[in-house]
């Protein structure tokens, strides 16, 4: 739906159309190692609207913002701001010419204040270099009153919210006198509450005349807020649309190319007995209590989705799951197995798989080759090596099998695995712990960064492994991801589990109460009999 | 994006190839490795300009540079003794790369190398003066007690890493001197040669048993037709250090404890989610590392001569590490990287003997080819880097 | 008074410490810098060593004022090749510092060789005119000026605008980029810094407090500033209470003669006493965010 149409200083829509356009981008190019992130991209910004970018992953949005902002040069084409053709070749320039973009990962430093972050590079000095602290303070409070935020200028970044620091990164943008902002996925951190705060941030800054472009994945979103939507695909332009005339089928229909979104995926296994069983959880660290006092139970043949904003301890809710923290207080039994205390290695040889939520950091190792890869974690497993010398034959065999049964695109098992593009190297890993044979799978975020089809392809799995008995764990942002294929959904706030719902029952509005925690926790007995912890047999002790 | 239940399933994506085995075409490896050669040659080519400059700078003759270059490559390869020579000073250099280059493998910086070596020589001394035993017995123990007190003296930077997060760096340093001043009171006190004539410059150990040492491999040669001199300075141990590098090259690339070792040295935060144990790894690597640094000064102590000498520290444990980096820490690199250093050196008596160069100008050369290899090899791997990128985005 | 505190406490040994304190500080000094730009330097020890050879060669050749300036030139030109190593050509920091330490060993002494005729020491050098504290004793030019930098340092870092965005390349060089920061000069400027003061650390050490250069005379300095640097958590005051802590053990070694304590022991003070420092400190303290890792301006990851 768009949005009315107000007084705006300098005229309305109208007299805005009339002027050149904040941004145009023609015949606009650019390609690194062989593949054209953007190729012969012709868009229009006008002046004052609220214009949104969509795309799958690797469709080229970011490096075409990129290049407005001067992080990077177009190999060719041209790009105007306000009519005039210019060379944007730093972001020095870019903010010269109004110009300002909020990343997609905050770029603050977290030891600096909010004023510190404001300023640098651009610092109000007095005589000999020195900075001038009080000017700067006094600016950054009054830019943060003028935009309806209060915020402190002298304390530390890393000390403030989320939401807070991103108005920081804004106030950033005001601060250089921008009137052509960028923001790159400014709602993948935020609440849904925070989202709407953020709209009616920039419906306010689009009343004083400024020009937004945003790049964005929810299409619910960008149809609230955006004047016009523009569709990249494959590094082109596939068209722009007024979000008036247009919806969500056809906008992801202009994404991906064919008439189809993601689909539920029924599964046939019912669950069964508790598979992972979590008791009065605690994990303290620097004097808070990240965890604290959590209650879990997976069952067999069951996906457990467990929806939250990140930050309210599921991090360390996992990282105590995997082994890699020990726990203050609580137990962990996996089966008959009691792990609290027990090392990562233990745990996998009882039946824990683990997909890490960064999975080039933490997955893989980017210089080893992809063979060596696909049996990282299981190493010192027969048939991969015996007596403590590797079987090179074997683990090839295995990758062979999972490069072929997962569809990882690679020149050769024996190539590094940096050879591998992002997409794949995640596929490699997901299906290496799907392999596995795993009792209890643990997958953190496992479709981030990946496209439709993989996406797809991964649900599917997920669903599969679960038909085939596993107990899978699954940790996701993405709400959606969650209802389209848990049996149980749980939510995780500060550091507890406060409300349980079964899958199908389950609504996106009733989560996000209870993941802001404006619903406190759940009573007993809602969300159906079979929420909440079950009749479970007690484990062996 | 909305989900629901529609029709039709998405098109299956195609099937991708991959290839079987690991058959990357040969074409494509010969590339791999003249680009490997690449790096080294080129830092060798620029040690040799630079060595020219200097030359001219200071003598400021041009017969020096080709004087210089003559006595190279006729004394440092062609005298009579020089393979021998080579060989035999090979041998410490090897130990020594290879302990820089076992740690490094974890991720770990050994600089103490140089301590470790000098305990090790300390202890296996000891053992070898003061046990009166069987060549059977005596012999592995005197060369166990070698590899015992450098791995003592590394367990401590070890343990300050794994349990106080302390840089190996300085701790592995600050072990050199300390290990210096245990040196010097130990030579000049309880170990100290009760024959020993001359001052604190000679301090030395009693003699060591026949049955501790080693001997030296110049009848092997001679009998295979080199005509070396009985007191050429090779011994058996060089046979050893190769032995070792073998031993080397195996662990690293075929044994789980070599792969846990790559993983842990590559990209530490993979090691912990896959079950790698990284204190008991770093702990392991460290201690391998210094047990084979006891290993470098044996050759001077049980091979060549029969005692422990202050003298016998002589700066191995640095150039352990120009090695470790020329050879980037394979077993093969690091026995070429050692038989040039040797080269060098013994190039550099030929200097000194037959020219007016300062035989030093070889020691800056070797500088100037530690800090050109290590640029040269990162430009390499980002090079090799990016042809895969673009050859991989080719294929998809 | 006992004399085992006129050993420890005593005005010989406080001097003596002053004396110490001044290279150990300049060198901690640099690695400041050149840390909170995001570089690590390992190499400051033969930075140094090249500060003591040009140095006492400078002063040779044109008297002790000319002789220091020769060092900070040698430091500078040192770390401009470390400057080069890990910042236009990415190369490992460490693998670089070990690198210059190695070259610190071997050329030295050729270029000795070629100015001295013999290899391990030069003539002496003539020394800037020392100023008299009473209790004290004689003090270098150099103390005053140390405490002077000491101060310029802390404001510059603080209070500047260079000081800002130097530490912004050192804790987040994206966010700094994005902002117009230029995060590589910054680091140049860093480590060439660094290179100066150790250079001027060295000179000192040549031509100030013992009077020529002699070969090994630096005895690790740069490795104990590392970990002077490290127990200062990286500020300019931190270290100048590390470094008095240091310097002291220094001056330790030189007054403390007890019976009981074998003379070897107490030559390596200074470094057991770095040891218990790092067991001790090392998890407790913060460092700069990014320091260490390889950056590249506008890269598409």
């Amino acid at each position: 739906m768009a949005t009315e149409a107000t007084e705006v200083p300098g005229g309305g829509p109208e007299e805005a159309r009339r002027r050149p356009p904040a941004i145009e981008c023609r015949g606009v190019t650019r390609r690194y190692a062989g593949v054209v992130a953007n190729d012969h991209i012709d868009l229009e910004v006008a002046e004052g609207e609220i214009h949104a970018l969509v795309g799958e992953n690797g469709a080229g949005k970011s490096t075409l913002m990129k290049m407005l902002y001067g992080l990077e040069q177009p190999d060719e084409g041209e790009l105007l701001v306000r009519g005039e053709p210019q060379v944007i070749d730093s972001p020095r320039r870019a903010i010269e010419l109004r110009i300002g973009m909020v990343h997609q990962h905050f770029m603050l430093v977290d030891d600096f204040t909010v004023a510190e972050n404001i300023v640098l590079g651009s610092e109000p000095s007095r005589g000999g270099g020195r900075i001038d602290r009080e000017q700067a303070g006094r600016r950054v409070e009054e830019l943060a009153r003028g935009f309806g935020t209060p915020l402190d200028p002298n304390a530390r970044v890393e000390d403030i919210g989320v939401g807070q620091q991103q108005r920081v990164e804004i106030l950033k943008l005001l601060y250089r006198g921008a009137d052509i902002l960028i923001l790159d996925e400014p709602t993948a951190v935020l609440v849904p509450q925070e989202v709407e705060e953020l709209f009616a941030h920039m419906r306010d800054l689009k009343a004083e005349g400024k020009t937004i472009i945003f790049i964005a994945h929810s299409l619910d979103e960008v149809l609230q807020v955006a004047d016009r939507i523009t569709v990249l695909r494959d590094g082109k332009v596939i068209d722009t649309v007024a979000a008036a005339d247009t919806d969500t089928h056809q906008v992801a229909e202009m994404m991906v190319g064919r008439p189809v979104l993601l689909r539920r995926v029924e599964g046939k296994a019912t669950p069964g007995e508790p598979m992972l069983q979590v008791k009065d959880l605690r994990v303290v660290a620097g004097g808070k209590e990240l965890v604290a006092g959590l209650d879990l139970d997976v069952r067999r043949s069951e996906i457990y989705g467990l929806a939250g904003v990140e930050g309210n301890g599921q991090a360390e809710l996992v990282e105590a799951l995997v082994g890699l923290t020990a726990p203050d207080t609580g137990r962990i039994y996996l089966d008959d197995d009691e792990l609290t205390r027990a090392d990562v290695r233990t745990r996998r040889q009882a039946g824990l798989a683990y997909i890490p939520e960064d999975r080039h950091a933490r997955g893989m190792v980017l210089q080893m080759l992809v063979s060596e890869n696909s049996v990282l974690g299981q190493q010192e497993r027969e048939p991969f090596s015996r007596r403590g010398l590797l079987d090179l034959g074997a683990i090839r065999r295995r990758a062979v099998e999972l490069v072929r049964g997962f569809r990882v695109k690679a020149p050769s098992v024996s190539a590094p695995a940096y050879a591998l593009s992002g997409g794949n190297q995640q596929k490699l890993v997901l299906g290496r712990e799907f392999e596995s044979n795993p009792k209890l799978l643990i997958a953190a975020h496992p479709t981030r960064g990946l496209d439709i089809g993989a996406t797809q392809f991964v649900w599917q799995e997920l669903v599969e492994a679960r038909d085939e008995g596993v107990a899978v764990l699954l940790i996701s942002s993405n709400l959606e991801e969650i209802l389209a294929l848990a049996d149980r959904v749980g939510v995780i706030y500060d550091g507890r589990i406060v409300a349980t719902f079964r899958g199908s029952e389950a609504t996106m509005s009733e989560l996000g109460l209870y993941m802001t925690g404006a619903r406190g926790e759940q009573p007993e007995g809602l969300g159906g009999p079979e929420a909440g912890p079950p009749n479970g047999r007690e484990p062996a002790a | 994006m909305k989900v629901e239940e529609k029709p039709p399933p998405p098109p299956e994506p195609p099937e991708p190839e991959v290839e079987e085995a690991a058959s990357i075409p040969w074409s494509q490896r010969l590339r791999g490795w003249a680009l490997q050669l690449l790096a080294p040659a080129v830092s060798l080519v620029i040690a040799a300009v630079i060595g020219v400059l200097v030359i001219l700078v200071v003598q400021q003759s041009w017969s020096d540079v080709t004087d210089v270059a003559g006595a190279m490559w006729n004394y440092g390869l062609f005298n009579r003794n020089s393979v021998a020579f080579i060989l035999g000073r090979a041998t410490p250099l090897i130990f020594a790369g290879l302990a820089v280059a076992i740690a490094f493998k974890a991720g770990l910086f050994n600089i103490g190398v140089e301590g470790q070596y000098a305990i090790g020589a300390l202890t296996a001394g000891y053992v070898g003066y003061q046990l009166s035993a069987p060549t059977i017995i005596h012999l592995p123990l005197t060369i166990l007690a070698g590899m015992a007190g450098g791995m003592l003296w590394a367990a401590v930077p070890a343990l300050l890493k794994v349990y106080r997060g302390a840089h190996e760096v300085i701790s592995t340093i600050m072990m050199n001197f300390v290990a210096n001043a245990v040196l010097l009171y130990l030579l000049s006190g309880a170990m100290k040669d009760p024959n020993q004539q001359g001052g604190i410059a000679q301090q030395q150990t009693p003699d060591i048993e026949p049955t501790a040492q080693v001997g030296s491999m110049v009848p092997f040669f001679n009998s295979i037709g080199f005509d070396f001199r009985g007191s050429a300075p090779v011994t058996w141990f060089f046979v050893l250090a190769i032995v070792a590098a073998i031993l080397y090259a195996l662990t690293v690339r075929r044994t789980r404890f070599g792969y846990e070792l790559r993983v842990l040295g590559t990209n530490p935060r993979a090691a912990e989610p896959s079950g790698i144990r990284s204190n008991s790894m770093m702990l392991k690597a460290m201690l391998l590392s210094g047990a084979i640094a006891g290993l470098i000064a044996l050759q001077d102590v049980i091979g060549i001569d029969d005692r422990m000498k202050l003298d016998y520290i002589r700066g191995y444990g640095f150039t352990g590490i120009a090695i470790a980096l020329l050879g980037r820490n394979s077993g093969l690199g690091i026995v070429a990287a050692a038989l040039l250093f040797s080269f060098l050196d013994r190039a550099s008596s030929g200097i000194g003997l037959n020219t007016d160069v300062p035989k030093e100008v070889t020691s800056i050369m070797q500088g100037v080819i530690i800090l050109t290899i290590v640029i040269a090899y990162e430009v390499v791997r980002r090079m090799t880097a990016r042809r895969q990128l673009r050859e991989q985005h080719e294929r998809a | 008074m006992p004399d085992i505190l006129v050993q420890l406490f005593g005005l010989a040994t406080i001097a003596s410490a002053i004396r110490a304190f001044v290279p150990l500080y300049l060198a901690t000094l640099g690695g400041v810098f050149n840390e909170r730009s995001g570089i690590v330097n390992i190499g400051i020890d033969g930075m140094m060593i090249f500060g003591t050879w040009f140095g006492a060669w400078g002063a040779l050749q044109w008297g002790p004022t000319a002789g220091l300036l020769t060092a900070v030139a040698a430091g500078v030109a040192v770390a401009a090749l470390h400057a080069m190593a890990t910042i236009t050509f990415r190369v490992d920091h460490i693998v670089s510092g070990v690198a210059i330490n190695i070259l610190a060993i071997g050329i030295p002494r050729f270029l000795s060789i070629a100015a001295y005729g013999q290899g391990t020491q030069s003539p002496q050098v003539r020394q800037l005119p020392k100023f008299d504290v009473p209790g004290l004793g004689e003090m270098s030019l150099l103390v005053p000026l140390t405490i002077v930098l000491g101060v310029g340092a802390w404001f510059v870092l603080n209070r500047t605008v260079f000081g800002l965005r130097l530490r912004s390349a050192g804790e987040n060089p994206r966010a700094a980029e994005t902002l117009g920061v230029r995060v590589k000069g910054m680091r140049w400027a860093g480590v060439l810094i660094s290179g100066a003061l150790a250079g001027l650390a060295g000179g000192y050490l040549s031509i100030e407090l013992v009077g020529l250069y002699r070969e090994g005379m630096n005895q690790g300095r740069g490795f104990i500033a590392l970990a002077a640097l490290i127990l200062g958590n990286w500020s300019p005051i931190g270290a100048v209470f590390s470094c008095l802590l240091f310097a002291w053990t220094e001056a330790l070694t030189v007054f403390l003669r007890v019976s009981w304590i074998n003379n070897a022991f107490i030559q390596s003070l200074p470094y057991i006493v770095t040891l218990i420092v790092l067991a001790l400190f090392f998890r407790r303290v913060r460092p700069p965010k990014a320091v260490g890792q390889a950056y590249e301006a506008g890269s598409p990851v």
